[in-house]
């Protein structure tokens, strides 16, 4: 059963779930009456665990995680964004490790998908950040902008001030998508709406960035269940990304690297390389500098990824990938136009030439008007 | 938040080859028309030969070292042509190079397995080095040597090296390929201003040997 | 079955699983390498699939998804494979056990069944 559907039926009890708290473990009942046995949330348990690379003995404590620790409430604010984040993460025809997840917490806010519940949602949301004061973890997807507020509101309020309101009482603060994590394409040069990541203005407590245009939602959910498992967010690398799934650069651990090794490039998209599955790095693959698991857990559980179905990275999980130039331009290659340049420092140069000559000339005049015979005697040589 | 070494990549790829062409432009004009402009000085005398032939026999035959140099340097002969030969593959022969030439001038060639590459990287480095350190050895040589010689030997081996250990992933990648980047745009840019300029003069340099030499019937 | 071209993981993995189910053997005590995860091509799990050899048992599970338990030549020694919707692999574990827990019947769907079995009944 597609899982934003489950969701919405579940609306009209929104405010009666909001006293039926986030303390009671009813993981079990979700599941039995989704028809998940015990084989089946092992099975979730063993592949999460491989997932977040965590060694497989792991996986009964995992298990015992998701379902014994109380659920902890997650406040979803989306903000300036397209809802891919979204998407990737609650579209599935199937239970999913991603819908196991959403069991697993207690999602009390999301306006996407509780749009027919109008103000009804945004009382839950309030009475969850009261109750929960300090507990729970606030996810956010899409930037905020500060050019106005008026760009981005939802029920009137501007995404600054939801955030900031937000953001003072929750646990921790989780930016999935690079739109939240570091602009995305709405701060895209010339930046109109002046949009900032959720890091710009939650700048008192960790913000743990999960960038990609989409996200992988096997990450999204790999950093939910290290929460839940380990009641502590994932380790961070400078730029706020877990280094379990963005440690590597896809170039890393792309599986074309022999061809990039050897010299065997792909020239276009229907050329003989790239029906051999050569490398694209000549067709603008971004893959050696841009950091994110999509060559090894790949994408739609594991499906493909990009680079596999023969288009170079994009680097949608990088800070301004948007300004980086072409996305079919070598990540080497300039990005700047030199004609301009060129001609005009060429044109500079011959007229310094000329200028040079000139003067050269001028002193070779002189020196031959100055340059007098000299006798073998006033050289004080021999006759 | 950024990635370390972006903006570095960004800047180099962006205004860094903006700024490298444009200086490198604008001293090959400067230094070509200066050294032009200079002419030549007129031969009075009757002709003895041909100076056309002689000037374009010359610029081919002064590939081969004059008689007797091969034996007296050997190390420098041979090292020398092939670093040159080395840096020349690497430059235009690298896929990757080929396509920022592509990706700038539109020009395009068929390129060299990248595995031949690295390990002439390798090869050619080390020949860099054994000739530093034969001209710091001999004492007449080092002392001829001066800043400008050090420089050049510099400029030309940081983009072998850090072009390297991109390649190669030794060291973090991102700022590697974005030094390596900065490093051949600071070659780039210098070259019209120190002695590197040989690389363009070296046609008419033999040229005007030749032809100076076959006017007067004496070989070159 | 000679250790002679081996690669070093592989090697290191089936030495691994020798000293485990020597500890299945003294103490009783079950342990997983997750394999999915580690540096393996997939020449060297063919190569380890085939030192290890096949057994007895093969049991296909369909559990929200499908997954697969085989027994390889070395008893107590088990491939459990896990599947997505399009057919690749999730997660691929080792076990030494004497079975795998994901093939045992547990308590809460036991109960479960009994409490439908009951109603069935009446």
């Amino acid at each position: 059963m597609n899982s934003a559907a489950v969701w919405r039926s579940r609306t009209g009890a929104w405010t009666r779930k909001v006293d039926d708290m986030a303390n009671k473990p009813i993981l079990k009942e979700v599941l039995r009456d989704r028809g998940v046995s015990r084989r089946g949330f092992m099975r979730y348990c063993a592949t999460l665990t491989s997932l977040m690379a965590l060694p497989a003995a792991m996986a009964p404590r995992v298990a015992q995680a998701l379902e014994g620790a109380p659920r902890p409430s997650v406040i979803w604010l989306s903000f300036q964004e397209c809802t891919g984040c979204t998407e990737s993460i609650t579209r599935s025809s199937a239970p999913t490790l991603e819908d196991l997840i959403f069991n697993a917490v207690s999602l009390d806010y999301h306006h996407t998908l509780q749009a027919a519940s109008g103000h009804a949602a945004e009382a839950a949301r309030e009475a969850a950040m009261k109750a929960q004061d300090g507990k729970y973890l606030l996810i956010v997807d899409g930037s905020i902008p500060l050019g106005n507020p008026g760009f981005s509101t939802i029920a009137g309020i501007s995404n600054e001030d939801m955030l900031r309101d937000a953001a003072k009482g929750a646990a921790a603060v989780i930016a999935v998508g690079t739109c939240a994590a570091y602009g995305g394409l709405p701060m895209a040069d010339p930046n109109p709406t002046g949009a900032v990541p959720v890091s710009h203005i939650v700048t008192d407590k960790p913000v743990v960035n999960i960038p990609g245009c989409p996200p992988i939602a096997a990450v999204m959910t790999g950093v939910l269940a290290h929460f839940l498992t380990f009641q502590k967010l994932p380790d961070l690398d400078e730029a706020g990304r877990p280094v379990v799934f963005y440690g590597d650069t896809i170039h890393d651990r792309c599986y074309r690297r022999p061809f990039y090794n050897q010299g065997l490039f792909a020239e276009g998209f229907d050329d003989e390389g790239a029906r051999k599955g050569w490398c694209l790095f000549k067709v603008g693959c971004k893959g050696p500098v841009t950091r994110n698991a999509c060559a090894t857990i790949k994408w739609n559980g594991g499906v493909s990824f990009p680079i596999q179905s023969g288009h170079g990275c994009i680097g949608c999980s990088q800070p301004d990938f948007w300004d980086a130039g072409s996305l079919y331009t070598a990540v080497a290659s300039p990005t700047a136009d030199i004609t301009p340049v060129a001609g005009i420092a060429a044109a500079a140069g011959i007229g310094a030439g000329v200028a040079v000559a000139a003067l050269n000339l001028q002193a070779k005049k002189k020196a031959a008007a100055e340059s007098t015979p000299v006798t073998v005697q006033e050289l004080g040589g021999k006759q | 938040m950024t990635e370390p070494g972006m903006d570095l990549l960004m800047w180099a790829r962006g205004t860094g080859f903006q700024i490298a062409i444009g200086v490198f432009l604008f001293g090959v004009a400067l230094r070509l028309v200066e050294i032009f402009a200079l002419g030549r000085k007129a031969d009075v005398a009757p002709a003895k030969g041909d100076a056309v032939s002689g000037g374009f026999r010359t610029i081919f035959s002064r590939f081969v070292p004059a008689p007797g140099f091969a034996a007296l340097l050997p190390v420098q002969v041979i090292g020398g042509t092939l670093f040159h030969f080395g840096l020349l593959f690497i430059v235009f022969f690298f896929i990757p190079h080929i396509a920022v030439i592509k990706d700038t001038f539109g020009l395009s060639w068929p390129g060299i397995s990248s595995a031949v590459i690295n390990a002439l990287t390798v090869v050619t480095f080390a020949i860099l080095v054994v000739l530093l350190v034969v001209r710091l050895r001999h004492p007449v040589r080092r002392y001829l040597s001066d800043f400008q010689d050090y420089l050049i030997w510099v400029l030309t081996v940081l983009p072998l090296v850090t072009g390297y250990m991109a390649f190669n992933a030794v060291g973090p990648y991102i700022p590697m390929l974005a030094t390596h980047v900065l490093s051949a745009e600071l070659l780039i840019a210098l070259i019209p201003f120190t002695r590197l300029t040989h690389a363009f003069t070296w046609v008419s340099s033999r040229y005007y040997n030749g032809a100076f030499a076959g006017r007067k019937g004496t070989s070159s | 079955m000679a250790s002679s071209g081996m690669s070093e993981p592989e090697k290191s993995v089936l030495i691994e699983i020798h000293q485990a189910v020597s500890a299945l053997l003294e103490d009783g005590s079950e342990s997983a390498i997750d394999v999915s995860s580690m540096p393996l091509s997939a020449a060297d799990f063919a190569s380890l699939e085939e030192a290890l050899g096949c057994g007895e048992v093969e049991a296909t599970i369909d559990a929200g998804g499908k997954s697969r338990v085989r027994e390889t030549g070395v008893s107590g020694v088990w491939i459990v494979e896990h599947f997505s919707e399009g057919g690749g692999v999730l997660a691929k574990t080792i076990e030494i056990c004497e079975t795998p827990s994901i093939l045992r019947a547990h308590r809460e769907d036991i109960e479960a069944g009994r409490d439908e079995l009951g109603r069935r009944l009446a």
